[in-house]
């Protein structure tokens, strides 16, 4: 169980963060220069906040009413760098062994993340997935109370991002271990955290589980930052059991995902997002005639751009179901877009 | 042609000196090397200054500063007798106190530089860990940094072994007592004794390589 409320002035923006989280891996998400390191910082004792609380598992960290502001040896929590931070004199079982003596532990540890051929290697000789294998195992060395990743696989190329997941998720499951994550990308998001926490220019924008927060932005801002690009302003027009349908200023009614804090006649932005193409119509697809602009086949994905009420939306499809899409560059094509796949975001007037 | 006991005498008591005053710089520079590179404090870039300056300073003036200081009437020197019933002035070690205030800010300098380039992140990393800042020092900070501080003593040794104007200010030119090889030199020079200069010029020649030549592989010894 975390419990964070920090506040602190910066250079460019004051930082003013909150959440709670009882998530196993709880991620922060944010563009970089956030305040994403910030808050893993303030965690683990390496900066000190102008004021807030900081508590894990019912242990206070810090708390600036109280004057409490534990050392960061005192915190027992784990720290995973974005560089490692693996110490370049000592070999990679001197590395681990320097987190605890544990030598029980250790074994158990090594062999669960399969570094056992590399112990006696030095940081420089070992790969940039090994440094990181080696680098978890010297922040869970100590059973920390939570174990902070800071951009872990942001170095690292596709495929072996997947083993590394995989890998992470099974030691986070075998010892139990609660995390956060920071987090730039947010496919990491969701396929590792059960929580996610947004942040912008150190503000908390919004939190909840990655699916529901990325279908149900709370905001534009928000939205954007999620990484949604093609929106239609319009009014919500009707409310049914598993839609509700959306009519654009040109007339056109679009159907998209439920959603329960909005009602009839509310303005919102309608996003169509880049995988909402629906196979065949059906109660909850939407017919649209859009003109084809450009498409881009490679074996696995086709990326088709379409102008769509003078938009351009990018959509993708596997390659292998493009020939049921009938579509010519230059040509108008008739598409279905799946409701589930088209949420709406609430107009929010800014104050 | 070998050399004279006087001649001896002067090897012995500069290797001493040097190294009595290399160790003396790194107990007392090394700390305030880590204070400058890890903390900010006030009249930080005046003590920096303070410390720099024998490096400016003519060795004669610097040396006629310490004898003001030092001498009997001086402020610490009167301290100092009074203490220890004997000075500093015209004894070896004032030789030692020449040398040493002498490489201080060499090695401050050096020390300095090769500790602030250590990756704060590693330092961060050993305090999740939960070490102490004392450990960190000695098991992270000071391994990484070591070649720069390793360079920082061969430096201090060769300033000390070649110290002459403030030695000579503040323990003159004494047989048998305060003659370092510098010194030696000198007086060989100044009577003519041409011989004598050119073989202690070659010990001081050979001292300096096998010192730099030894340094070299013990630095290079233990890393990867």
């Amino acid at each position: 169980m975390i419990n964070f409320h920090a506040e602190k002035e910066l250079k460019n923006f004051s930082y003013r963060v909150s959440f709670k989280s009882e998530a196993q891996i709880t991620a922060l998400f944010a563009p970089s220069g956030s305040g994403k390191t910030l808050t893993l910082q303030m965690i683990a004792g390496l900066q000190k906040p102008d004021r807030g609380e900081i508590e894990v598992n019912g242990k206070v960290l810090f708390c600036s009413q109280r004057g409490v502001n534990l050392p960061p040896q005192k915190r027992n929590v784990g720290y995973l760098f974005q560089d490692y931070a693996l110490f370049p004199h000592m070999t990679v079982k001197e590395n681990i062994l320097f987190a605890s003596k544990d030598k029980k532990l250790f074994t158990e540890i090594v062999e669960l993340l399969e570094i056992a051929d590399i112990l006696e290697k030095y940081p420089e000789q070992i790969s940039g997935g090994q440094k990181q294998r080696v680098a978890l195992a010297r922040a869970i060395m100590r059973r920390p109370e939570v174990l902070l990743l800071d951009e872990p696989f942001s170095a690292l190329h596709k495929e072996l991002k997947e083993s590394l997941y995989r890998e992470l998720l099974s030691i986070i499951k075998q010892f139990d271990q609660k995390a956060i994550l920071v987090t730039h990308d947010f496919e990491e998001v969701l396929k590792l955290s059960q929580k996610v926490v947004i942040l912008n220019r150190g503000k908390t924008v919004q939190e909840g589980t990655p699916v529901n927060v990325f279908m149900n932005p709370c905001n534009l801002k928000a939205a954007k930052l999620l990484g949604h690009s093609n929106f239609f302003k319009g009014k919500i027009i009707s409310c049914k059991e598993n839609f509700s349908e959306v009519m654009l200023k040109s007339g056109i009614k679009l159907k998209c995902r439920k959603r329960n804090d909005v009602k009839i006649g509310d303005s919102v932005f309608a996003s169509i997002l880049p995988y909402s193409l629906a196979l065949s119509p059906s109660a909850e697809s939407t017919r649209l005639t859009v003109l084809v602009k450009k498409i881009n086949r490679d074996m696995r994905f086709t990326r088709i751009n379409v102008e769509f009420e003078k938009e351009n939306i990018e959509f993708f499809i596997p390659s292998s179901l493009s020939p049921n899409f009938i579509m010519e560059e230059g040509r108008t094509a008739t598409i279905y877009l799946s409701a589930d796949f088209v949420p709406v975001i609430p107009v929010v007037r800014t104050i | 042609m070998v050399l004279d006991p006087e001649a001896l005498f002067s090897v012995e008591l500069s290797l001493k000196v040097a190294t009595v005053s290399t160790v003396v710089v790194l107990l007392t520079g090394l700390p305030l090397a880590y204070l400058f590179a890890t903390r900010e404090f006030p009249f930080k870039n005046l003590l920096d200054a303070v410390v720099t300056l024998p490096l400016v300073f003519p060795p004669t003036v610097t040396g006629y500063l310490l004898l003001l200081l030092l001498g009997k009437n001086g402020i610490l020197g009167e301290f100092i007798y009074r203490v220890f019933k004997t000075g500093v002035v015209f004894t070896w070690y004032g030789a030692v106190v020449a040398s040493s205030v002498a490489a201080f800010p060499i090695f401050v300098k050096t020390a300095r530089s090769a500790l602030e380039s250590v990756d704060k992140n590693l330092i961060h990393a050993a305090y999740t860990l939960g070490k102490g800042e004392l450990e960190t020092f000695f098991r992270v900070v000071l391994p990484i940094a070591k070649r720069g501080v390793i360079a920082g003593l061969v430096l201090s040794f060769a300033r000390a072994i070649g110290e002459f104007g403030a030695t000579l200010m503040l323990a003159g030119n004494i047989p048998f007592k305060t003659n370092t090889i510098p010194i030696e030199i000198y007086s060989a020079v100044s009577d003519g004794n041409f011989e004598r200069a050119n073989l202690l010029t070659a010990v001081v020649a050979v001292l300096s390589i096998t010192v730099i030549f030894t340094v070299n592989r013990l630095s290079r010894r233990g890393t990867p």
